[in-house]
């Protein structure tokens, strides 16, 4: 207890006095690519012949604290940008405003980075955490047009059920558990196309960072993983475009210099056939969809920043039959971003979004279907601060809070129309805390969710530690371990056992439940080399406390339609790199067990999958050529067998009607739930893209070939028809792209 | 020292995922795949004892394992060599075979099999075991409780001999009920007799207890809305019948062409169903909830050896007699 008021009474000292500390002796500013303006994230900032260094974060700021007095050497480097050198003279008492503008390497020479981390997740120390910048999001073959969330399934951990969907799960939790925010802004049904993409084109990403467990104090509100996904700011130095084409879609970003030192980007996709979908997909599909994305940026010469974003999309499944359901999904989101010093040593980063998705189902003449629509209307604040003290010891702290609002409008299976409505706030703050000693790293904190407030009155699961140990072992290997709680109050609903679900209906967890919770522990060795091998070894455990399940005990409308059910996961995670010449090898293996117990029922849910291997070759023997294999391996997810068909009764009328000469409906039998397997699934992609300029334009011409030896992935399997559907065969597809 | 710890790591890695990789290759690429699991046929048995019908019956089919869902040409099948018993304390009843005729053909084809008794006269507060003999399918049990009688009463003595048109529910029934009911259905019955021609017939027609707003002129019988099954809560049940409801079926009857119409009685019945009765007939109607948001559909069966249902039911009634110029009658 002691230990706590002294930590807490440490922090606020500090920062109550940050102003004194105005006296002492800093070098802070912020890292540019000098040839389009935009910050550079998590750039490494040394003192030559020192051990002071720190990193930018990402908005591209640093700050190196009591800078003893005298001329330094100051070092920045970054993954793809020339090294710089400055010497500055520190005078007592005296900040020194110190920016860098950092010189691309030319494409030429600049190296394929599969995962450009290096100094974020040391520094960061956290077992869980991947970044992939854009030019990782492109290096997987595509299925029609690239995706941010299929290139997430490279990852270790995270598996998706389908070819055909986006949807992820990532160690054992369910596929509304996932976090996703673009530019801080939560995006509640992130997907195009019943899922087939995620509505994220890669050429407006600047960086994805996904925490798949054990995340930091700054998230909440999710219990499996964060897919936090930053756009890209307009160039500042001239106007550039790009323009794509697919089978699928075109595509076309425009960005730019504006008035007051502002930049642009506008980027526009619209579906322009659907006769692809009904060949991926094996069955008339007519989908439309675009979306667009602006954002506008602009920083002052300081180290201030600010950014207004807005994505718009939509999709629309309409079958020219008029008996047929018509299907609609509309996303808005827009948010404005601000960062910069508060105090001289309280750097403040601040969202303040609006996020709404409205999803319909019409049916038109169709009498067998009824209407349905649900709807997320959201406005947020998310704000953190970073306290400097000196480059061991950092501390954060924030709050979030959002007021969700969810509407869902269905008629239900006895016919009645009902309408959801729930105010669901999500109030949040936190704090972490960061330090080195020698060789261990620490990164703890504590993330308190005081949104259970507004649920039936109690404050449950409202402290929730967080915490990250890290050891310099040997060599370049680091041990690590994480342990983290988490809680969620918004599910979705939908029958637990469909393949694709049409609607993602957002529902506040029940009154009568608590929330959602689990418990992550992680333990982990990681070595990262800048341009070499770089290796990883997780074991990960996770337990879910309470999850919502269907109340199998369920006999009438006295009987709640959920329980809280438990589950656990858990699994070991294996990521190598190597890379030598033009050859650059990526491979992760994941071994993975997860069930959930629903009362006295124990079973895998269906996303369940044992084993998974992906390998990524990437071959670069001309450096306009690159030729990029990806073998993925994935043993097969469980299923529920039928074991027989029976004649079901119904009983009429409340019995009005006597039961004896009922002709009852044809009843699948079902064996254990999830107890068996599909077969494994595996696949072999192929892509080669070659580059050539002609001035002003350089055009990029890939060609992609998906399941290249047609493999027969079962997808599922049909009970009523005792069909078996595939997933994506043998897939060719042609991706152009032209860049000024 | 350290360089020899940390090569010697990047090997053991290497080797991991090597060796995982092997491993799951050689043991994963093998593509078999059966979507259906083991069919074992079993009996498939559904019986409600009906103390308010002249015989029980046990219905008897199989499960059915066609190629294809839905195929027609494969569907239940009566079991030929079964054998029914009910026993009842120390009383056994072994149930005679019969044929029932299958209402609706349009998806299984054949009548039914089934077994019936006609000797089963007391239900009341009985436990009763059935036990269906297969020497193909086996052997199926199941067991139940039949509710105790429950004590009953109603209130509206004037308002059912003089009605009049007001919402307000005068008429009223009320009971407490078994220990082994875990539903119940209250209903009230309008029993006449009816002349069309020179024949004379005896009809009931049932009383709703509300109407479906739809606009204007909604109180009319056709707009009624009737009692449901309702779980055994408190031991006690009620049922309040609203007076226009009651003119409306008065009405109905009225103005259904009959030459002669005489109303005789108001008949109050209480069904009590026993627990495994009142989840089946919930669950296989999307769990009676007019709120529920689930969409899957679970299926119950207390059938051992077996699926389908064992079930039953208590009934009775308590008459309240019209008064000869009972000023609806059409003479």
């Amino acid at each position: 207890m002691s230990l706590k008021i002294s930590y807490l009474s440490t922090f606020l000292a500090l920062t109550l006095s940050s102003h004194s500390w105005g006296q002492s002796s800093d070098i802070r500013g912020v890292v540019i690519d000098s040839l389009t303006g935009q910050r550079i994230p998590f750039a490494n900032i040394v003192i030559v012949h020192s051990s002071k260094g720190t990193a930018a974060n990402e908005v591209g700021f640093y700050l190196l604290a009591n800078v003893p007095a005298g001329t330094h050497l100051v070092a920045v480097s970054a993954v793809g940008y020339e090294r710089v050198v400055q010497e500055i003279m520190v005078q007592e008492g005296k900040v020194v405003d110190l920016h860098f503008r950092l010189k691309p390497i030319s494409i030429e020479i600049e190296e394929i980075v599969v995962t450009a981390q290096s100094g974020k997740e040391l520094k960061e120390i956290h077992t869980s955490v991947h970044i992939l910048d854009q030019q990782d999001l492109k290096l997987a073959p595509v299925v029609a047009q690239a995706d941010v969330f299929h290139s997430l399934k490279l990852l270790p951990g995270i598996v998706s059920t389908s070819d055909v969907s986006s949807k992820f799960y990532v160690r054992g939790g369910a596929g509304d558990q996932n976090l996703v925010l673009l530019d801080g802004m939560k995006i509640y049904n992130p997907f195009h196309a019943l899922g087939v993409y995620s509505l994220f084109d890669p050429d407006i990403v600047r960086r994805v960072e996904i925490h798949t467990g054990a995340f930091p104090p700054g998230y909440g509100s999710r219990l499996s993983s964060v897919v936090n996904i930053s756009a890209q700011d307009g160039r500042t130095d001239r106007f550039a475009g790009r323009a794509s084409f697919t089978l699928l879609s075109s595509k076309l970003q425009l960005e730019g210099p504006a008035i007051l030192g502002l930049s642009w980007l506008v980027n526009a996709r619209k579906s322009i056939s659907a006769h692809t979908f009904n060949q991926l997909l094996k069955q008339e599909t007519p989908i439309y969809f675009y979306d667009v994305f602006v954002k506008v940026s602009g920083q002052t010469k300081g180290e201030m920043k600010y950014d207004v974003s807005y994505l718009v999309s939509g999709d629309q499944l309409s079958y020219g039959n008029p008996e047929s359901p018509r299907y609609e999904w509309i996303n808005k989101a827009g948010g404005l971003n601000i960062s910069g010093l508060l105090a001289s040593r309280l750097f403040v980063m601040a969202t303040i979004y609006s996020s709404v998705f409205n999803a319909k189902r019409d049916p038109r003449s169709n009498t067998e279907v009824t209407p349905t629509s649900t709807s997320v209307k959201e406005v947020g604040v998310r704000a953190q601060a970073t306290h400097y003290t000196d480059e061991s010891d950092l501390y954060f702290f924030g709050f979030e809070s959002s007021f969700p609002q969810l509407e869902f409008n269905l008629v239900n299976n006895v016919g009645n129309h009902l309408r959801l409505y729930n105010l669901a706030p999500e109030l949040a703050a936190w704090l972490r805390y960061q330090t080195t000693n020698g060789d261990l790293q620490f990164d703890g904190g504590i993330h308190s969710e005081l949104g259970s407030l507004f649920h039936g009155g109690m404050l449950r699961d409202v402290l929730q530690p967080r915490l990250s140990l890290s050891y310099l072992v040997v060599g370049d290997w680091r041990a690590k371990a994480s342990y983290g709680r988490f809680s969620q109050n918004l599910i979705t609903v939908s029958n637990e056992d469909d393949l694709i679900s049409i609607f993602d209906a957002w529902i506040r967890v029940p009154e009568y439940l608590e929330y959602e919770h689990a418990d992550h522990v992680i333990f982990g060795f990681d070595r990262t080399v800048a341009q070499g091998t770089s290796a990883s070894l997780q074991v990960y455990y996770k337990y879910f406390g309470s999850i919502v399940t269907y109340n199998q005990a369920k006999v009438d409308a006295f009987d709640p339609d959920y329980v809280s059910g438990s589950g656990i996961a858990y699994g070991v995670e294996v990521l190598w790199r190597w890379k030598y010449f033009f050859v650059d090898l990526y491979a992760t293996y994941a071994w993975g067990h997860s069930s959930v117990h629903n009362g006295n029922i124990k079973y895998y849910p269906r996303y369940d999958r044992r084993h998974h291997l992906n390998v990524l070759l990437v071959l670069t023997p001309l450096s306009k050529l690159e030729v990029t294999m990806r073998w993925e391996y994935g043993s097969g997810f469980p299923f529920t067998q039928s074991i027989g068909l029976l004649e079901k009764l119904k009983l009429g009328d409340n019995l009005r009607e006597p039961y004896q000469h009922e002709s009852g409906e044809p009843y699948i039998i079902l064996g254990p739930k999830n107890a068996a397997r599909l077969p494994a699934y595996h696949r072999l992609d192929v892509s080669a893209q070659y580059s050539l300029s002609a001035q002003p334009f350089r055009i990029t011409v890939g060609v992609h070939v998906i399941n290249v030896y047609d493999q027969p992935n079962v997808f599922y399997y049909d009970r009523k028809t005792g069909q078996q559907v595939n997933m994506l065969g043998f897939f060719p597809s042609l991706v152009t792209t032209i860049e000024f | 020292m350290t360089r020899t710890r940390s090569v010697i790591l990047d090997y053991f890695l290497v080797l991991c995922v090597v060796g995982l990789s092997s491993v799951v290759l050689s043991v994963g690429c093998r593509n078999s795949f059966e979507p259906k699991g083991p069919f074992v046929e079993k009996l498939v048995v559904y019986s409600i004892l009906s103390p308010d019908q002249p015989a029980q019956f046990v219905r008897v089919h199989r499960t059915y394992d066609p190629p294809s869902f839905d195929s027609p040409m494969h569907a239940s099948a009566a079991v030929e060599d079964a054998m029914a018993v009910i026993r009842e304390s120390s009383l056994t009843y072994v149930l005679a075979d019969t044929i029932l005729t299958r209402l609706d053909k349009s998806r299984y084809k054949e009548d039914i099999k089934a077994f019936f008794t006609t000797s089963i006269q007391s239900f009341h507060g009985k436990t009763f075991e059935l036990t269906i003999t297969s020497p193909s399918l086996g052997i199926a049990r199941s067991s139940i409780t039949i509710p105790t009688k429950p004590s009953m009463s109603y209130e509206g003595h004037s308002a059912l001999d003089n009605p009049e048109p007001s919402p307000n529910p005068r008429i009223r029934f009320s009971a407490v009920l078994s220990s082994q009911t875990a539903g119940y259905l209250i209903r009230m019955l309008l029993e006449c007799e009816v002349q069309r021609g020179d024949k004379w017939e005896v009809r009931r027609v049932e009383v709703p207890i509300g109407f479906k707003l739809v606009g204007e002129g909604n109180i009319v019988y056709e707009n009624g809305i009737f009692p449901k099954m309702t779980r055994n809560q408190s031991m006690n049940a009620a049922q309040g019948f609203p007076n226009n409801a009651y003119l409306s079926t008065l009405s109905k009857v009225r103005n259904e062409g009959f030459e002669k119409v005489i109303f005789k009685k108001v008949v109050f019945t209480l069904m009590q169903a026993e627990r495994n009765l009142y989840a089946y007939y919930n669950i296989a109607n999307a769990f009676q909830d007019p709120a529920s948001i689930r969409v899957d559909q679970p299926a119950y069966s207390n059938i051992q050896g077996g699926y389908g249902l064992f079930g039953g039911y208590a009934i009775d009634s308590i008459v309240h007699r019209l008064p000869d110029n009972f000023g609806f009658n059409v003479q």
